[in-house]
């Protein structure tokens, strides 16, 4: 018996300390400091407990002292516990906290790649394409009847590699992006990139909207339309598809966005799959702008993608409100 | 035949000096005078008046296109070419709306410049053909949307509209068909009307656009 009640105050004693060293780790350390101080009194009940034993005639004054004990441990579990709710509270806030920085971070991420490509494309184009074409205009005046043999073939091939390189310059300022959806905004930039596709001819793609020259913010147009070149680039590498139909549509500060493919598909469950496709990075770059992304099996087959966000005209053709 | 004088405006400093020394060259230019945006452009108007403006589209303060508007405005005989890096169908149908006489891209090879120069400064259009490639191709594979509707044109009038379309001037149409240049501007004066366009480019467009011709 008394062993057992020594184990007993040993292990409160440890508990005691243990709960004591947390309050270096976090927090809110009054909590870990009351439960310490109940365990201690835990303890020192423990000992009241042993107390009997050897001092008799006490026992009526031990017994008041253990009734008081035991009231004082129960307020402090009580105020203890009420602060450790509150630290969970305060993990919580942090968690959110945290999570809600790398979502900026994220966006900050994309925001400073979306503006360095730009001012990139810009350079290029319109810093070394005019130094290009003017090679190539130069090179083309050179009166070529004075040219003749080795020279002659020397600057047919200056003249090929100049025209290659305007090509590819052109080509990868493009890429980098596109200087019509700067000027013309949206609907623009898409169509241009569709005729693009269409000239390979592998797919058939309607497109149809009513955006015209319709501007948003700069952060929305170029949010979406690399979303959308996206979506085509799955149907184009994985969907096997031979029809995409892609639908635009603004009215009343809502901007709807709806694509279909006929290929084989995919899972909307699937991550494992969805972070090859990009559509995390689809979510993350609506996320910013407010915007919903949603993926719909077809039966029997084929792929729907509906985007909705909602958004201010920035300008607006004429005759359009 | 007197000299022309030409003047660029553009923003690339050495792509506007080297297009210059290329002009100079040519016996049949004079002077090349140059600005490097359009505000500079519209203020140096009140001192030359050039035979034909080769005018950039992308520019710091006023763009080629606005640059082209108020020009026309004031001078209304101007010749101003669009000359820049872009072929797109937007910039291209931009700046017909604004009123050039033509449309020539910056990677042209020299000799296109020269025959732009020339066909423009008599007074015809000129428009690089990998644009008109382009604006076929579009309306070729996509059926016009909300076109206006094709209005009643006579049969001489689409003639006279066909041969505006192969860059012809009223003195030589009046020659093919046989008929005084007088009746030419009345058939190029009731064609702009009924079509509802401005000028002779614009109504190469509406001729595309109606395939009533092929390019």
């Amino acid at each position: 018996m008394k062993i057992a009640l020594i184990i007993s105050i040993v292990f409160q004693f440890l508990a005691a300390f243990y709960a004591l060293s947390l309050t270096r780790h976090t927090k809110f350390n009054i909590s870990w400091i009351l439960i310490s101080i109940a365990f201690l009194l835990i303890a020192v009940r423990g000992i009241l407990d042993i107390a009997p034993f050897y001092y008799k005639e006490l026992q009526s004054e031990i017994y008041l002292i253990d009734r008081l004990l035991e009231i004082s441990i129960a307020v402090l579990l009580l105020i203890g516990v009420i602060f450790i709710r509150r630290l969970f509270k305060f993990l919580k806030r942090i968690d959110d906290i945290r999570r809600e920085s790398e979502n900026k971070v994220l966006q900050a991420i994309m925001h400073t790649e979306e503006k360095e490509r730009r001012q990139l494309a810009k350079d290029l184009h319109d810093g070394i394409g005019p130094l290009l074409s003017n090679i190539k205009m130069s090179v083309s005046a050179l009166d070529k009847s004075q040219i003749s043999g080795f020279n002659k073939t020397v600057i047919d091939n200056i003249s090929n590699l100049i025209n290659e390189s305007i090509t590819s310059l052109k080509y990868t300022s493009n890429n980098l992006s596109p200087h019509i959806l700067d000027s013309f905004g949206i609907a623009s930039a898409v169509n241009s990139f569709i005729e693009n596709i269409n000239l390979l001819g592998k797919i058939n793609i309607s497109f149809s909207s009513n955006l015209e020259d319709c501007r948003f913010d700069s952060e929305i147009e170029t949010n979406l339309y690399r979303i959308i070149c996206e979506l085509f680039q799955n149907t184009v590498k994985h969907a096997l598809a031979t029809n995409v139909s892609l639908l635009m549509h603004f009215q009343e500060n809502r901007l709807i966005v709806q694509y279909f493919d006929d290929g084989i598909g995919f899972d909307p469950a699937d991550s494992g799959k969805m972070n090859g496709m990009g559509i995390s990075n689809m979510h993350s770059r609506l996320k910013p702008l407010d915007g919903e992304i949603e993926f719909k099996k077809i039966h029997p087959k084929g792929m729907m993608t509906s985007i909705k966000l909602k958004t201010k005209l920035k300008s607006a053709p004429h005759g359009k409100a | 035949m007197e000299k022309l004088n030409i003047l660029i405006v553009d923003d690339h400093k050495l792509f506007r000096e080297g297009l210059k020394i290329l002009l100079l060259n040519l016996e049949e230019i004079g002077e090349v005078w140059e600005a490097s945006d359009g505000e500079m452009f519209l203020g140096m108007l009140k001192m030359h008046s050039p035979d034909l403006v080769l005018m950039d589209i992308e520019m710091p303060k006023v763009n080629g296109i606005e640059a082209t508007v108020r020009a026309l405005e004031q001078y209304p005989e101007l010749k101003i070419m669009a000359l820049s890096m872009y072929g797109d169908e937007e910039y291209f149908q931009k700046m017909i709306d604004a009123g050039v006489c033509g449309f020539l891209l910056k990677n042209s090879d020299f000799s296109e410049v020269k025959k732009a120069i020339l066909t423009a400064s008599q007074g015809n259009n000129y428009f690089t053909e990998e644009i008109l490639y382009r604006l076929v191709n579009r309306f070729k594979t996509k059926p016009l949307q909300n076109a206006d509707p094709l209005v009643a044109l006579s049969d001489r009038e689409i003639e006279v509209l066909r041969l505006i379309c192969k860059g012809l001037s009223n003195q030589e149409i009046a020659d093919t068909l046989f008929i005084s240049k007088r009746t030419v501007d009345h058939h190029r004066a009731s064609l702009l009307t009924k079509t509802d366009t401005r000028n002779a480019a614009s109504l190469v467009i509406y001729a595309i656009k109606h395939k009533m011709i092929e390019v």
